[in-house]
C-alpha cells in the first residue's frame, strides 16, 4: 500500500476493477468543480473500469451510475481512500 | 404567464434523450437556427395542446450543471437565467432525468430547483430502466422535490402523453413561485450538498437503482482494454471500409444502367438542339455520375450512425486520447473528426463541444482532411479507372487502396495537427472528461430516420447546387462553338476550354490535362461535383460512342496512371468545398481561419500531386 | 425553325436561372445583400418581393442547410 500520509492516493493510481472512496478534490478551479459535479463528492464510491496504456493517461471510471474517461491531469485531482 | 403562450425550456444531462423527448412532442413544428451572434444551435419547436394552448418549448444544450466549462453550457445557464437579451426568460423548466442514471440528474434537478422557476421533472428511458430493476416511489420524490414527476419513453410513439398532459394541468394552476433575484452561482460546498441531498431524497424514495449486468461490464473491460480494444477498433474500422465499396457494387450497377438507359432515351426521342444537349449531356450526364455514388454513401453512415447510436463512439474517443493527445488534438476531437467522414461541415460544427479554444481550432483545422463521403465518387471513379478489380492476400485491391486514401487523410491531419502543437508551444490543459454511456442496440427507427435524413441531403445536394452547376458547365463547355472548319474537339474552343487551358500550365508539372482542369473549377462548389463536371466534359469532347461509354472507362484509356494517381493525392488534401471554408469563417468568427486552411490545403495537393506524378513516373508506371 | 427558336429560349432560361442559383448558394450575405439591390434597380415589378427578401435575411438567421447532429 502506498503513503497515506504524503502522498495521498488519487484516482490513477487504482488498479483495474478495484473500488475505493473520494476523500476530496483538490483545488478550486473550473475542472475541480466539473469533476464534483459530475460525481466525485467525498464519500462517493468510485471503481476503476479501465486504464489506458502506458501510463494510465485516460482512465475510465465508474461513479454514480455513470463511466466517465479522465484524462491522468485529472484523475490524479482527486484524493482517495 | 401569458395565457396566450406558454415557454418552456427543456434541461439536463447530454446522452438523457432530451432531443428525442423534444422530438415527440414538437414533431415537425421546429425551427433551428443560431443564438445570435455565437455558433450555439438554437432549436425551438410548438406544440398545440388538446385543450387548445400553444407551447413554445427551446430544446437547450445538456450541461451537468450551471456552471458552464463551454460555450454551450453557458447559453443554457443563461437561457435560464433570462440573461440572453434576445431570449425572454421560460414560463417552465423541464427537467429530463435519465432514469438509468437518476443521482446525477437529481444533482442537476435540485440546482435548478434553486432558480424559482416552475419545474417539472420527467423521467425518461423508463422502459430501459425497468427491465433492470430500476423502481422509485414517483409520489414521494415529488413531494421531496416540491414538483411534479411525469415518466415518459421519448422512443415510443405516444411516450410523452404524460408530460403533454401535465403541461395543460400547471399552467391552470397560478404558481407560487417567483424567480429566484439573488441566484448566484453556486459554491464547491453548494455542490457537494446537492450531491448529499439526492443521495437523500433517493434514500427516502426507496430508489432501487438500475442493475448493470457483469457481462456488460466485461464487455466493457474488453472494450476499453489498451491492446484488445484498438485491435478491435483497427478491425471494426477495416471492415466498414470494405464493407462500403464490395456491398455498394451491385445497387450503384443498376443506377449506373439506369442513367446510361435515361440519357440514350432522351436522345433518341428528342430532335439534335441544344436543348437535348443539355438534357443529356449536361443534366443527366452531369448529375447521374453523382449519384451513383449514394448507396457507398447510405452504407457509411449506416455504420456511423450505429456506432453513434451503440454508445461505442466515446469508447473510441478514449482508445485514441493519447495518441490524440502527442499531436495536440483532445479526445474529445474524435467524434467531430468522425463525423467528418461522412462531411466536414457537422463536423466542424460539432467541435463546439471542445472547451479549449486552441484545441478546437486545431481540430477545425484538419478536420477537412478527414476523407468527407464527397470524395468517395471521386475516389470510387479513379479507383475503377486504374486499379484493378483483383484480389491481393484475401482482400480486395479496390478496397485496400481506398482504405490507404481514408489512411493517408487521417495520417495528413496528424501531420498537419503536429505541426500546428510545434507552432503553438504552450502547455494548456486538455480537458477531456468524456462520459461513456451505457451501451444500447442501434434502435433501426433512429438508424432509418438518420439514413433518410442523410439520403435527403446528398440527393438534394445533388439536385440543387450540382444540377445548377451542370447547367452552367454544360454552358460554358459548349459556347462559344467552334468555327467552321475546326479539327480540334468542340469543347476545346468554348469558354471552359479555354479556361482549362489557362490552368493546365499551372497543373501540368502534377499531370493534369485540361479537362481535369476545366472539371476542378465547378469542382470547388462542391467535391463530388468535379466526377459530373468530368462526365460533362467527356461528353462533350467526344463522339457518339465515347458519350455511352461508362466514364471510367473513357478516362482509364486517356489518362496515364501518374495522373489518374495524382488526381487522387490532390484530392486527399485540395479544400474543393467552398461550403466548408464558409462554415469555419462561421464557426471562427473571422476570414483568418479559412483562408489559411484554403493556402495550406491547395499548397499541400499540389505538393502531393507534383511527388505523387513524378514518383509514378519515375517508375515508368505512367 | 420554331423548335430552334423554342429551344433556345428554354436553354437560356435554365442557364440564366442556374447561374443565379449557383452566385446565391456560393456567396456571403453581404453579396447576397449586394445583388439584391442590383436587381432591385434593375427590376422595377419585382421590388415588393425583394424587399422581403433582404428584411428576411438581415434578420438573425442561422444554418438550414445542414443539421450538426449535436447530442
Amino acid at each position: 500500500m502506498g503513503d497515506v500520509g504524503q502522498t495521498p492516493r488519487t484516482l490513477s493510481g487504482l488498479k483495474a476493477g478495484e473500488s475505493a472512496v473520494v476523500e476530496r478534490v483538490d483545488a478550486d478551479d473550473l475542472l475541480a468543480r466539473r469533476l464534483l459535479e459530475i460525481g466525485f463528492y467525498p464519500g462517493a464510491k468510485v471503481e476503476l473500469v479501465a486504464s489506458m496504456w502506458p501510463a494510465d493517461d485516460p482512465v475510465a471510471i465508474r461513479v454514480g451510475g455513470a463511466t466517465f474517461a479522465l484524462r491522468r491531469q485529472e484523475a490524479e485531482r482527486v484524493k482517495i481512500r | 404567464m401569458s395565457a396566450a403562450e406558454s415557454r418552456i425550456a427543456l434541461i439536463g444531462l447530454p446522452n438523457c434523450g432530451k432531443t428525442a423527448l423534444f422530438n415527440r412532442v414538437t414533431g415537425s413544428r421546429q425551427k433551428v437556427a443560431n443564438y445570435p451572434g455565437v455558433t450555439v444551435e438554437r432549436k425551438e419547436g410548438y406544440h398545440r395542446s388538446a385543450s387548445g394552448r400553444r407551447y413554445r418549448l427551446l430544446d437547450l444544450p445538456g450541461t451537468y450543471s450551471l456552471t458552464p466549462t463551454t460555450l454551450d453550457e453557458a447559453i443554457t445557464r443563461d437561457v435560464a437565467l433570462g440573461r440572453l437579451a434576445s431570449e425572454p426568460r421560460p414560463d417552465t423548466i423541464v427537467l429530463v432525468a435519465d432514469a438509468t442514471h437518476l443521482p446525477l440528474s437529481l444533482r442537476l434537478a435540485l440546482e435548478v430547483k434553486r432558480l424559482g422557476l416552475p419545474m417539472i421533472v420527467v423521467l425518461n428511458m423508463t422502459d430501459l430502466a425497468r427491465k433492470r430493476g430500476y423502481s422509485i416511489d414517483r409520489e414521494r420524490l415529488s413531494k421531496e422535490l416540491g414538483a411534479p414527476v411525469v415518466e415518459t419513453i421519448a422512443v415510443a410513439r405516444g411516450g410523452a402523453d404524460a408530460l403533454i398532459r401535465y403541461l395543460d394541468e400547471l399552467s391552470s394552476e397560478t404558481t407560487t413561485l417567483t424567480p429566484n433575484s439573488e441566484w448566484r452561482e453556486p459554491s464547491a460546498e453548494d455542490v457537494q450538498q446537492t450531491h448529499i441531498e439526492a443521495t437523500r431524497i433517493l434514500a427516502a424514495c426507496g430508489y432501487r437503482e438500475p442493475a448493470r449486468s457483469d457481462f456488460m461490464t466485461s464487455v466493457d473491460r474488453f472494450l476499453l482494454h489498451p491492446f484488445f480494444g484498438l485491435l478491435v477498433l483497427g478491425v471494426l474500422l477495416f471492415f466498414v471500409f470494405q464493407a462500403v465499396f464490395s456491398w455498394a457494387s451491385l445497387p450503384m450497377d443498376l443506377i449506373d444502367a439506369g442513367v446510361a438507359a435515361l440519357g440514350e432515351w432522351v436522345r433518341g426521342s428528342m430532335p439534335d438542339g441544344p436543348l437535348r444537349s443539355l438534357l443529356a449531356d449536361g443534366i443527366i450526364a452531369g448529375v447521374g455520375s453523382v449519384i451513383v455514388f449514394l448507396p457507398q454513401i447510405i452504407i457509411l453512415f449506416a455504420f456511423i450512425l450505429a456506432l453513434e447510436d451503440s454508445g461505442y463512439l466515446p469508447r473510441a474517443a478514449y482508445l485514441l486520447d493519447r495518441v490524440m493527445g502527442s499531436v495536440g488534438l483532445s479526445g474529445r476531437a474524435f467524434i467531430p473528426l468522425l463525423s467528418s467522414f461522412a462531411c466536414a461541415i457537422p463536423g466542424i460544427m460539432a467541435t463546439r463541444t471542445i472547451p479549449s479554444v486552441r484545441d478546437r481550432l486545431a481540430t477545425i483545422m484538419v478536420a477537412p482532411l478527414m476523407t468527407c463521403s464527397a470524395r468517395l465518387p471521386v475516389y470510387a471513379l479513379l479507383i475503377a479507372a486504374f486499379i484493378p478489380d483483383r484480389d491481393l492476400g484475401g482482400f480486395n485491391l479496390q478496397g485496400l487502396v481506398l482504405f490507404a486514401l481514408y489512411f493517408a487523410g487521417v495520417a495528413g491531419a496528424l501531420l498537419v495537427a503536429w505541426t500546428l502543437k510545434k507552432f503553438r508551444g504552450g502547455n494548456d490543459t486538455h480537458l477531456l472528461m468524456l462520459e461513456l454511456p451505457d451501451y444500447q442496440w442501434p434502435r433501426l427507427g433512429n438508424l432509418a430516420y438518420g439514413l433518410w435524413e442523410r439520403a435527403r441531403l446528398f440527393l438534394g445536394r445533388a439536385g440543387g447546387i450540382i444540377l445548377a452547376l451542370m447547367v452552367v458547365l454544360w454552358f460554358l463547355s459548349t459556347y462559344p462553338a467552334p468555327p467552321v472548319g475546326a479539327t480540334g474537339a468542340p469543347i476545346e474552343y468554348s469558354f471552359a476550354g479555354q479556361l482549362g487551358r489557362a490552368l493546365a500550365v499551372v497543373l501540368a508539372p502534377i499531370g493534369f490535362n485540361w479537362q481535369i482542369s476545366v472539371a476542378l473549377i465547378p469542382g470547388l462548389a462542391a467535391r463530388e461535383v468535379a466526377v459530373g463536371a468530368l462526365g460533362t466534359v467527356y461528353a462533350l469532347s467526344g463522339d457518339e460512342t465515347a458519350v455511352s461509354t461508362a466514364l471510367s472507362s473513357v478516362i482509364a484509356s486517356q489518362w496515364s496512371l501518374a495522373t489518374g494517381l495524382a488526381l487522387l493525392a490532390w484530392y486527399v488534401f485540395a479544400p474543393q468545398c467552398l461550403a466548408t471554408l464558409a462554415v469555419v469563417k462561421r464557426e471562427t468568427n473571422s476570414w483568418r481561419y479559412p483562408l489559411i486552411m484554403t493556402v495550406y490545403l491547395f499548397g499541400l495537393a499540389y505538393l502531393a500531386a507534383f511527388a505523387t506524378y513524378r514518383l509514378a513516373l519515375w517508375f515508368s508506371v505512367g | 425553325m420554331h423548335h430552334d427558336v423554342w429551344q433556345q429560349l428554354i436553354v437560356a432560361l435554365l442557364v440564366i436561372g442556374s447561374s443565379v442559383y449557383v452566385f446565391w448558394t456560393v456567396s456571403g450575405l453581404s453579396w447576397r445583400l449586394r445583388f439584391i439591390s442590383a436587381a432591385h434597380r434593375t427590376l422595377p415589378p419585382l421590388r415588393g418581393r425583394l424587399d422581403r427578401l433582404r428584411h428576411r435575411l438581415e434578420s438573425p438567421a442561422g444554418c438550414s442547410a445542414c443539421r450538426s447532429g449535436s447530442k
